[in-house]
């Protein structure tokens, strides 16, 4: 007689803890647990270094047959190339203090998800080459060498990293696990091994200019339809000048926000707001892409697809660029896009606003203002006319998106700018804001939704710290300045804090902004009717920062 | 765990018979000086193997706002953009542990009043970082007060410094606190290793010979003071011996003076080799000894690659067609390109 | 003691087992770090999992708790097992494990006052507290499956439009 099985057996209790050392235990390559593997043709395409058929929950990876001495050269040469590596590699003392700062470890309870040991999985194979106790104590000391098994690993959690940066902060010694997941994907493109996710668009951006691969003239039709949206709402048609010559700023934003709901409402916010300053500007359909999935890939890549950006500078010579809302694309550009590429065409000067005249010294060199930089100012000096209370259905929460916080230190110029647009605004509760900010659990190429349930798990801190807030404040929105947020908080938000929608900031700026002869604004941005819209005509306040008025020089 | 602290009481045993058995000139003169020699070499070889490699990107980790706007203030300390900026932030971190202070816990709490129920919620843990800073610092004094050792006259400043540890003037001779609180902060962070789980998983036999090996030196000492009472005056005459590379006999002086010294030598000997460099490594920490004034100065990468990217000459070539017919300025026209 | 004092006195226990039969449910490899029991390894995980354990014990022992409370308390621990990697029985058969444990304990104490009906109806309870969990979990599956299309979808948002226009394009010109 066939026996049921007892509920005790179908939930499997699992003895206690491990017996095996970290060293020992291996990821399981379950559906669901990892992301595709990226085509053949595409990784020949942009002449990665070899391309290969695999599938990472199958037992051979097919990958070359010098495989070890590739990865163990590649190992060397960065070690040569990043002191930060060979620092990293050495300095750790294993205090701990990292390991509930990484929202994959809070969500998963993955021990090797600690940033921690995630490092030390590659500090283990530096420690049998490099160092002397390594190499006498071997295991005992935490060494071991190269194998098929430690490459998968690898493979495992370099794509269960966000690059978030948030065990950094907290790091005594600055150690990096960015630096080190960045590196050590590196390593894996050296042997073939990269995701769909990240490869796809980087093939588009550097082919197209946009992350789809959309040809030149459709993407700006496609920006047209945009600028159509913006007549039905407001009854005015912005201008959509596309990679003309002699203008005085080249505006260049993630081309997610073209395409994407709902990044293309705060796509429309830029079309407006540069409408109503009537800027001298251009978009340019070669250099279309802000996003830069090269960073996900190799510090080359980056470099690669960053180049347009000034390359088409020079070539429109334009004075100057105007970066939109975007995470990683601020990363790059803050503290890469010089590096790389600078320094910056000679037609290009220091940013000046041509609305108020102030002068960006901060970016003197790289020569590209963040927008809400450039908003705040334009607030700050009085030069839009705003009327908050069209955004007064919402009580919106700001999450500070990991790149822009903690790698630029762009914290108060948007919630400056949401303040001034919004007349709730509620912050979630401290140590998961600003620069301690939770990841959206999907940054860095890890938006793809065959991994939907690792996402939810890796988001859960931030839907937590949501879900609290919209229980305690009734916050019902989100704004964020980064392109994948937008594109990852929604699910994240109707999982976890249901009732949450999750916007661009210049979407809420494009709501309030009064433009000039503008007809009676009765739908938002997203064509939604404004329920606080009054019968009669709204009373005209200048709503904007009455506070101590900056000077205009 | 287990094994290094049977490795600690190896290397104590042996100095001990060593020393009893007539051979302290080897325990008291060799082994310091070879450990001086190989600390002093190890750590230039290792600072010089990190300072090798070069620092191709400006990437400070940001812990504030940034210098940006006139009406926005910026964190000059957490977010530097200057020089001045960056000392500032440097000597907060190496000398109160900045990083650490900010360490927060994420726990449960049991009964939040929102959620009616349990809470994730992240506070402050300031534990790790007190007992972090007791330890450096009194390890420091310490080390400090050792030279009187070293030194005839003693400075005024050193003798300052003893009458100060001995403030609370109890027991003769008087106990020096910080030889206590360096003992219980080892203890507290040997204690954090074994009895937190997470903590456990990950830590090696060179996270815990490190806690041992500091432990033994620090009660070899403390036994050297209070209760295996050494003479004084010999072991200073045989220490001025040392340093000035006129070793006289220690043949008089108790053994477990030369355990404590052989401990001190092994420390020294492993220090270049192990994770312990951390002392000097933290001010190569790039991403805390750099400005984040990278868009306004040019970090310049001395191994930066030639550019190579899709040109948009080569993009018109591609679009061309499609591009005229959509009105786009071009550099060419098609008519113009097709001769 | 009547009913609901021994319901009452037992609830601590039965809560802490079961919220430890729940971590032991996790991968050999993490449970180490929910289960210390001096160390409750403070996070979301555990934090969910306690939320629902207090709240489940008081609606099976038949305490007037409001149908929303208990909705509330077990959504958020059955969409967590929802999108950990196991299979829906792994999932919601946590929720069984409480069975035993009041076998253990309550059922000899109300069997010794020949309160059988009183013990089944409790059983019961959880069975239906048990088919709730399972609407909770197909509806956050179901919210899942939503997400991966509108993902995709929301990518390619605008894009359809455009697509939509061209193909409208001949017909609007009729």
């Amino acid at each position: 007689m066939a026996k049921l099985p007892t509920p005790q057996m179908l939930v499997a209790s699992r003895p206690a803890f491990p017996d095996k050392s970290w060293l020992d235990t291996k990821p399981e390559f379950t559906p669901g647990s990892f992301c595709y593997p990226a085509k053949k043709e595409t990784m020949e395409l942009l002449h990665m270094p070899n391309p290969h058929d695999w599938d990472p929950a199958a037992e051979d990876w097919n990958l070359p047959e010098n495989w070890e001495k590739i990865l163990c050269d590649a190992f060397a040469d960065r070690l040569e190339k990043h002191r930060s590596l060979k620092l990293f590699m050495d300095i750790c003392v294993r205090c701990g203090a990292c390991a509930d700062k990484c929202h994959f470890f809070l969500g998963t309870n993955d021990p090797k998800n600690m940033p921690v040991l995630r490092a030390e999985l590659l500090r283990s194979l530096y420690r049998r080459d490099y160092t002397m106790l390594g190499k006498i104590l071997g295991k005992k000391a935490g060494a071991r060498g190269w194998d098929m098994s430690v490459v998968k690993e690898l493979f495992y959690y370099a794509y269960q990293c966000t690059e978030c940066r948030r065990c950094s902060l907290f790091c005594p010694y600055g150690i990096d696990t960015a630096e080190i997941t960045a590196i050590v994907r590196e390593l894996l493109h050296e042997v073939g091994l990269g995701i769909h996710w990240i490869m796809d668009p980087v093939k588009n951006c550097s082919f197209t200019g946009n992350h789809l691969g959309i040809q030149p003239h459709s993407f700006v039709e496609i920006v047209e339809m945009l600028a159509d949206d913006c007549e039905t709402i407001t009854g005015i048609r912005p201008k959509t000048p596309f990679n003309e010559k002699g203008h005085e700023i080249l505006f260049i934003t993630p081309s997610g926000d073209v395409f994407a709901d709902p990044g293309i409402y705060t796509f429309m916010g830029y079309l407006m707001l540069f409408h109503e300053l009537d800027l001298d500007y251009t978009f340019s359909t070669y250099a279309s892409e802000g996003g830069n999935f090269g960073s996900f890939t190799s510090f080359n890549m980056a470099k690669k697809l960053n180049a347009k950006m000034y390359a088409e500078a020079e070539r429109l010579g334009v004075k100057w660029i105007l970066g939109g809302e975007c995470g990683h694309m601020w990363r790059v550009i803050n503290q890469y896009m010089d590096t790389y590429n600078g320094p910056s065409p000679a037609n290009m000067e220091v940013p000046v606003s041509p609305i108020t005249g102030t002068v960006f010294s901060n970016a003197a060199s790289t020569k590209m203002v963040h927008i809400a930089e450039f908003t705040a100012d334009l607030i700050r000096h009085n030069k839009l006319r705003l009327d908050p209370s069209r955004n007064d259905h919402i009580i919106t929460t700001f999450h500070d998106s990991c790149n822009p916080a903690r790698a630029m230190g762009l914290l108060d110029e948007p919630r400056y700018v949401l303040r001034h647009v919004c007349n709730n605004f509620v912050e979630m509760p401290e140590n998961t804001i600003r620069e301690q900010t939770f990841c959206c659990g999907a940054g860095s190429g890890l938006n793809t939704e065959e991994i939907m349930e690792l996402r939810m798990r890796s988001g859960m801190p931030r839907g937590n710290a949501l879900r609290y807030v919209q229980q305690k404040d009734g916050v019902n929105h989100m704004a964020c300045v980064c392109a994948i947020d937008r594109a990852t908080l929604p699910p994240l938000a109707d999982y976890w804090a249901p009732g949450v929608t999750v916007s661009g900031l210049h979407e809420l700026v494009g709501n309030a902004l009064i433009m000039k002869g503008e007809g009676k604004r009765t739908m938002d941005m997203r064509q939604e009717d404004l329920p606080n819209v009054a019968e009669d005509e709204p009373e005209e306040s200048p709503a904007d920062a009455p506070e101590a008025q900056g000077e205009g020089q | 765990m287990f094994s290094s602290l049977l490795l600690v009481l190896l290397i104590g045993a042996i100095a001990w018979v060593g020393a009893s058995a007539g051979l302290a000139s080897l325990f008291g003169v060799a082994l310091p000086y070879v450990a001086a020699v190989v600390f002093i070499v190890g750590m230039v070889w290792r600072m010089a193997y990190w300072a090798k490699s070069p620092v191709p990107f400006c990437i400070p980790t940001t812990g504030g706002q940034e210098q940006s706007l006139d009406f926005i203030k910026q964190n000059k300390i957490d977010c530097p953009s200057t020089t001045w900026g960056v000392v500032q932030r440097m000597f907060l971190e190496v000398f109160f542990f900045r990083s650490l202070f900010r360490n927060s816990l994420a726990d449960v709490r049991e009964s939040d009043p929102v959620s009616n129920g349990p809470r994730s919620i992240y506070y402050s843990s300031k534990w790790l970082w007190v007992f972090a800073l007791l330890f450096h610092y009194c390890f420091l004094l310490v080390f400090i007060r050792h030279f009187r050792f070293f030194m005839e006259p003693v400075p005024s400043c050193i003798t300052f410094l003893e009458s100060i540890d001995g403030i609370m003037q109890i027991g003769a001779p008087r106990f020096f606190w910080t030889g206590g609180l360096a003992l219980v902060a080892l203890l507290f962070l040997l204690a954090r290793r074994i009895f937190n789980q997470r903590l456990r998983y990950l830590s090696l036999l060179n996270d815990y010979f490190p806690l041992w090996l500091l432990i033994a030196i620090v009660g070899t000492g403390i036994c050297l003071r209070y209760f295996d009472k050494t003479e004084i005056a010999q072991v200073k005459i045989f220490v001025m011996g040392l340093t000035h590379f006129a070793p006289v006999s220690g043949a008089d002086i108790n053994a477990l003076f030369f355990v404590h010294l052989t401990l001190v030598s092994v420390l020294l000997l492993y220090f270049p080799f192990s994770k312990l460099a951390h002392m000097p490594g933290v001010f190569f920490s790039p991403t805390r000894n750099q400005a984040n004034n990278s868009r306004r100065v040019r970090h310049i990468n001395p191994w930066n690659p030639p550019k190579q990217y899709f040109t948009y000459p080569e993009y018109e070539d591609t679009y061309r067609d499609a591009m005229a017919e959509a009105g786009l300025p071009l550099e060419k026209q098609p008519e113009k390109a097709a001769e | 003691m009547n009913i609901q004092e021994i319901f009452r006195s037992q609830k601590n226990d039965v809560v802490r087992l079961w919220t430890e039969a729940v971590y032991s449910t996790y991968p050999f490899e993490t449970t180490g770090f929910l289960r210390t029991k001096r160390d409750p390894f403070g996070n979301p995980v555990a934090h969910m999992t306690r939320e629902a354990a207090g709240t489940l014990y008081d609606a099976v022992a038949g305490e007037e708790v409001e149908i929303d409370t208990v909705k509330a308390a077990l959504e958020r621990f059955v969409k967590l097992r929802a999108v950990q990697t196991f299979t829906p029985s792994q999932g919601l058969g946590v929720f069984y494990l409480m069975k035993p444990l009041l076998r253990e304990r309550i059922l000899p104490a109300l069997a010794a006052q020949a309160e059988l009906d009183a013990y089944l109806t409790a059983e019961s309870r959880l069975d239906s507290l048990a088919l709730l969990a399972f609407d909770i979990y197909t509806a956050a599956r179901e919210t899942l499956a939503e997400s991966r299309i509108k993902e995709i979808r929301n990518q390619h948002a605008q894009l359809a439009r455009w697509a939509q226009r061209l193909e409208e394009g001949p017909s609007g010109a009729r």
